[in-house]
């Protein structure tokens, strides 16, 4: 926990100070990425605003000064322990409150105003079910059921690098179905997907 | 947007890759530093990714049933359409995911915290939903809904909650349960109760579903309740505000409801332990204990089913309260080996 001791405050510590400039630094060069990261285990972005909040604050109560670069990866693995304990078990009532400087407009447009008419959802379900079923079998667990690649494998009885290709080239598929791709285009482009 | 540029086509690939790694892997620095690497490289990489999250996050809304989610599920073809066929390896595991209700530890979409030990959590992918019980016989337990509301259940008492896709949508089984709910206008909080939908935006209410009625006290606020029509008929459904300090009562027999003012605090008090009455059936009476202990409490004649009682049950003491029942109703109480019966006072044995 940082301190807030007067006498220590000013004598100064500049160790204290360079972390915190490093940090904000380290937030500015980073918070999109982070939040970008921590979306693809938390499907809100509130609730990723909210984690990369916690993880800088992690790191500014962390006792050593060290090199930013450091500090990046640092930063991102405690963001993914944070996310992923949250997954476990969201108990939101110790929320940390807001700073300032996190006060930073949206990521626009976000990806809940991307377009989600009746129709683009159908085009989803149709581009879906072009695909083969393993591919729709091994996409539906990892992502509904949010079950480990390692666990769809066993399930399926693929190798994991199956898995992880089938998934992968689902969504890449559906994404350029979506995009007005051929079926014919897309599919090519998904076998040439190096897997 | 369209795609005829080759390299937009090979970039959402590799978006499509890393969020498939990252997502799988999140542990891996050396992923990370990757994946962070090939992002700084072109802007064009981070609108790529975003464009595969945003699909991501559109998946949800495109199958937003169990079912639909099953389709897909047994789409590899072998899952049979009738019992009692043969099945896979991958079916069984399926079936057992689809049918059976597991434990699930890790919830992407929503989670409720559950305070108490004995208080378990349920997850089934039909329902895409998550149950919350309380056993028999113990004190009421406190669930924090992940918006912040909060729930108290009575003993015996189940309760489903499905907050996906801005909805706050929640079951009440046979039982009684306390809301408080967090103010937010633009996701009603639904309790359905039988046919009974009741709706609240910041309030705090209390649901009582029996088997002949649903009781609706409200202690703070406003809600509307909504008794469903019979299906397939176009009527208008039966509808009620109920502000604080008012109880409603819907009987499901003849779909009618009484409203009245009530003390809440007196409706409320089961979750100090305390069940206060004011000239109720001894029947509803008998009903509420019998969700509190495994001893249950039954009727040898019907008379009795309907003598009112007023005052207080203490559910850490209903011996107590049996013991004192003769004082107050006549009521005879006969301790049988794995409950009690309580039987109308013939002239005969009376003093």
């Amino acid at each position: 926990m940082p301190q807030f001791d007067n006498s220590e405050e000013s004598a100064g510590r500049p160790a204290s100070a360079n972390r915190n400039e490093a940090v904000s630094e380290l937030f500015r060069a980073n918070n999109r990425a982070l939040i970008s990261f921590l979306l693809t285990h938390l499907s809100n972005e509130g609730e990723a605003r909210e984690v990369a909040q916690e993880s800088y604050i992690k790191l500014l109560q962390l006792d050593r000064p060290e090199a930013v670069s450091f500090l990046r990866a640092y930063l991102f693995r405690i963001a993914a322990n944070l996310a992923i304990d949250r997954i476990r078990r969201r108990d939101r009532k110790d929320r940390i409150e807001r700073l300032d400087f996190f006060d930073e407009p949206p990521l626009a447009p976000s990806a809940e105003d991307e377009a989600t008419s009746q129709q683009d959802l159908a085009l989803v379900r149709q581009a879906i079910a072009e695909l083969k079923p393993s591919y729709q079998t091994a996409f539906a667990m990892n992502k509904f059921l949010d079950r480990s690649i390692t666990d769809v494998a066993a399930a399926m009885d693929l190798t994991p690098r199956m898995v992880r290709v089938y998934v992968t080239r689902a969504v890449f598929y559906c994404r350029l179905r979506l995009d007005g791709c051929s079926q014919d285009a897309a599919y090519k482009a998904m076998m040439e997907l190096a897997s | 947007m369209t795609v005829n540029d080759q390299k937009e086509i090979v970039r959402l690939g590799q978006a499509s890759e890393w969020l498939v790694r990252l997502r799988n892997e999140p542990d891996s620095e050396e992923q990370l530093t990757a994946w962070l690497h090939w992002r700084d490289q072109d802007p064009e990489n981070v609108e790529a990714f975003r464009r595969i999250q945003a699909l991501w996050g559109q998946f949800d809304k495109a199958y937003p049933t169990g079912s639909e989610i099953n389709a897909l599920l047994g789409a590899s073809g072998r899952r049979p359409r009738e019992a009692g066929s043969r099945g896979s390896a991958l079916d069984g595991l399926l079936r057992g995911f689809l049918s059976g209700r597991r434990f699930r530890w890790a919830l992407l979409t929503m989670c409720v915290f559950v305070i108490g030990s004995a208080a378990f959590w349920e997850w089934g992918i039909n329902e895409k939903a998550v149950s919350v019980a309380a056993p028999a016989g113990t004190a009421h337990r406190t669930v924090t809904l992940p918006d912040g509301s909060l729930v108290d259940l009575g003993p015996k008492t189940t309760v489903t909650v499905d907050f996906r896709r801005g909805q706050r949508s929640l079951q009440l089984y046979p039982g009684e349960a306390y809301f408080k709910v967090r103010s937010d206008r633009k996701r009603p909080f639904v309790v359905r109760a039988g046919t009974l939908n009741v709706t609240a935006v910041g309030t705090a209410f209390d649901v009582k579903h029996e088997l002949d009625r649903v009781t609706v006290t409200v202690q703070d606020g406003i809600v509307a309740v909504e008794a469903e029509g019979p299906e397939r008929t176009q009527t208008s459904n039966a509808s009620w505000r109920v502000t604080s300090g008012y109880q409603l009562v819907y009987f499901t027999a003849n779909a009618a409801a009484t409203l009245s003012s009530v003390d809440a605090t007196a409706t409320i008090a089961w979750r100090e332990g305390r069940l206060e009455y004011l000239n109720a059936p001894l029947a509803s009476v008998v009903a509420d204990i019998n969700r509190y202990s495994d001893r249950p409490i039954v009727f040898l004649d019907s008379s009795v089913a309907e003598l009112t009682f007023t005052g207080t049950v203490f559910t850490d003491s209903i011996d107590g309260w049996l013991q004192s029942l003769p004082a107050a109703l006549p009521v005879r109480v006969v301790r049988e080996p794995r409950g009690v019966s309580l039987a109308a006072v013939s002239n005969a044995s009376m003093q």
